[in-house]
């Protein structure tokens, strides 16, 4: 079958390659894999920033869709024919973060989804809603369920509360959409004034452009009555995390999930403490978060945003064109 | 000044519309001109019983109102002439229910129109800590119907039962205050609502409120929730009917499902049905008013514009008796509300 191999670092050392097939064992089923989408992560990872030890070669990406074409013995979760995606981290269904599911998320360590076909454990599957194209299902198992996690799972943002959205990459985009969906008031942050049009189209309350006003924590701070936010969506990392802090009520509750602008903050300490703050690290989360999460989803029929979609041989461009920053939503591959 | 108090209980005259003295507002407290009040099921229970409630007659019916602050009495932080919206649990502050930020549940809790003179009158005198500021984007005659309400409903639905989006709630008896509100607030937080009513025409109104599904309690409630939910059954269940919809909710609720119970117009003692709670992991809660914190979040709410209370219909301080018979025939469709004051 056809699938894309990363045999180097470095985003030249993409190709596409044939190679044989996994057998489906019990409890197995076989996807035809028809999208993917990329996330940060993923440039991380082609660039040996991620894990310079990942054995190579290594299918990439983590977030895709498809359609289960074959089953194996003693399966029951899914039948040919469902139209799935995997879950990013295959071992991790329920409950709290554990070590042993640390070595399972697809595209590092474990081959990823650019590949024709994926042989998967029945477990690792959700089934996706009718009204989602394989494109849009793709963006969602690490992105969405990051998002998810941060404002459901381990907070509980609903009306009345404000949460801060930074930029508007993939996993802030979703952020936004499930801040809405909650009830909660939206406050979102861009280098670009189009992109913050495109973000108010989306339901975002307050727009701040971060280039026009450097100390964007103040504006944050006025937006909420100088209580400051409920919850930060922490994406920028070393030169943001800083403002994040004072852009947050006391009490309040900061999502450390990505690090565009670096990934070493320097940080007061009882800046931290004075706040009472708490911080959270978030990693996607489990199968139930996603299910949870696409019965939200299904309710409000929410589309994911998609920014550009490219060809199967096209990974390097994608990813060049992601780490670029100029999109606007998801960057996705299709398959066919 | 004008009011309606009561001097007895369950008697044809307990309820009295007349002139009442003014009152005299001790220290710390604030003498507020009321506009509009609203009514409750409790000042049903008031004028029918007081039972369990401590009190002195004779007593200022009325929980809910909105008004203008008249007499500072010393107080800084308001000025006469402030738009007011009153919080109706009056507490210590000090013990530990309160310092834990939990002041509904305060050893010595109070309420207005219960425990002390209500806002069935021109004037009421409250602690300041009980004021919060009326958001400019509602009337008065409107901020006047939202507190007990609007409090209860959203202490039932998120503190006690932590609803969010793409989660499924069953509301009974869609047309009462609490239940509306419960509607309304759990679609702003997300959720895929159904409500019950025996009236027809409640349900109608309620889909154009939002409500996702609307059902006939004379239906089978039980058989339309697992087909909604695949056979899980929902996530929450709000009650404020009591026994004659208590099992019903019990049986619609998925396994760890809660319900949860603000008052009991049918009656207080349906069966227990202790087997179905800990073979189904059903979590049982109790639940009236809320904290002033949640007050700050709904105001907040409140002032963005996506909320409205709903009022019913509105009667001059003077068709109080006419106000309460709406409530207790079950006529109303929202709150029914109070006029006191020309005001807005």
């Amino acid at each position: 079958m056809k699938a894309v191999h990363l045999t180097g670092f470095g985003l030249d050392n993409l190709r596409v390659v044939d190679i044989g097939q996994a057998s489906v064992g019990p409890k197995q089923v076989r996807v035809r894999m028809e999208a993917a989408s990329l996330n940060y992560r993923d440039y991380l990872l082609a660039t040996g920033s991620y894990d310079p030890k990942q054995p190579l070669p290594l299918v990439p990406l983590s977030d895709g869709a498809g359609v289960v074409v074959e089953i194996g013995a003693e399966v029951s979760r899914v039948k040919a024919g469902d139209r799935v995606c995997p879950i990013f981290r295959q071992g991790w269904l329920s409950g709290e973060y554990k070590a042993e599911t640390r070595a399972t998320s697809l595209g590092a360590p474990l081959d990823g989804v650019m590949s024709e076909f994926m042989v998967l454990g029945e477990d690792g599957l959700v089934r996706i809603p009718d009204y989602l194209s394989f494109i849009e299902a793709a963006t969602l198992p690490c992105a969405a369920v990051t998002a998810w996690n941060a404002l459901r799972v381990e907070d509980d943002i609903g009306p009345g509360e404000s949460v801060l959205i930074q930029g508007t990459g993939g996993v802030s985009l979703f952020a936004l959409q499930i801040a809405k969906m909650a009830g909660a008031k939206a406050i979102v942050t861009s280098s670009s004034d189009e992109k913050l049009q495109h973000a108010k189209a989306l339901g975002a309350d307050v727009l701040i452009n971060y280039k026009a006003h450097p100390k964007w924590d103040r504006l944050v701070r006025e937006a909420t009555d100088g209580v400051g936010v409920d919850h930060v969506v922490e994406v920028g990392g070393a030169q943001t995390l800083e403002m994040s802090v004072r852009s947050a009520r006391l009490n309040g509750h900061i999502s450390i999930i990505g690090n565009v602008t670096g990934s070493i903050a320097t940080l007061s300490l009882p800046l931290m403490l004075m706040r009472h703050l708490r911080f959270q690290g978030i990693t996607a989360g489990n199968r139930d978060s996603f299910e949870a999460m696409l019965r939200a989803m299904s309710l409000f029929k929410t589309r994911p945003v998609i920014d550009r979609t490219f060809g199967f041989g096209e990974l390097k461009d994608a990813l060049a064109y992601m780490a670029s920053g100029s999109q606007f939503g998801k960057v996705c591959i299709s398959h066919h | 000044m004008k009011a309606v108090y009561l001097t007895s209980h369950g008697k044809p005259d307990s309820l009295t519309v007349g002139f009442f003295d003014d009152p005299t507002p001790a220290s710390g407290e604030i003498v507020v001109r009321m506009a509009t009040a609203s009514v409750n099921h409790v000042d049903l229970y008031m004028r029918d019983s007081g039972v369990g409630i401590r009190h002195s007659l004779p007593l200022v019916m009325g929980v809910d109102g909105a008004g203008t602050v008249e007499d500072c009495n010393g107080q800084q932080e308001w000025k006469r002439g402030d738009r007011v919206v009153i919080f109706p649990a009056v507490y210590c502050g000090r013990c530990r229910q309160c310092v834990a930020g939990e002041q509904i549940l305060c050893d010595t809790v109070g309420f207005l129109g219960e425990n002390r003179h209500g806002t069935f009158g021109e004037y009421v005198a409250i602690p300041s800590a009980n004021l919060f500021r009326a958001p400019d984007a509602l009337k008065l005659s409107e901020i006047a119907a939202v507190p007990v309400a609007y409090l209860t409903a959203w202490r039932m639905l998120f503190s006690k039962g932590g609803l969010g989006p793409g989660q499924k709630v069953l509301i009974f008896g869609i047309g009462g205050g609490v239940s509306l509100a419960a509607l309304q607030l759990a679609k702003l937080a997300g959720a895929d609502v159904a409500v019950t009513s025996t009236s027809l025409g409640k349900r109608q109104r309620a889909l154009d409120y939002g409500a996702d599904y609307a059902w006939s309690t004379d239906d089978d409630v039980v058989a339309e929730v697992m087909r909604w939910t695949g056979r899980s059954g929902v996530d929450l269940v709000i009650d404020n009917v009591g026994k004659a919809t208590w099992g019903k909710g019990l049986r619609s609720l998925k396994k760890g499902g809660s319900i949860v119970c603000c008052g009991a117009t049918s009656g207080g003692d349906p069966p227990a049905d202790l087997q179905r709670l800990f073979v189904r992991q059903i979590a049982v809660m109790g639940s009236s008013l809320a904290n002033p914190s949640d007050f700050d979040r709904l105001l907040a709410v409140i002032a963005s514009g996506r909320l409205r209370p709903v009022i019913d219909r509105s009667f001059a301080l003077d068709e109080v008796v006419d106000a309460l018979a709406r409530i207790e025939n079950r006529e109303q469709f929202g709150k029914v509300t109070l006029r006191i004051s020309e005001s807005e």
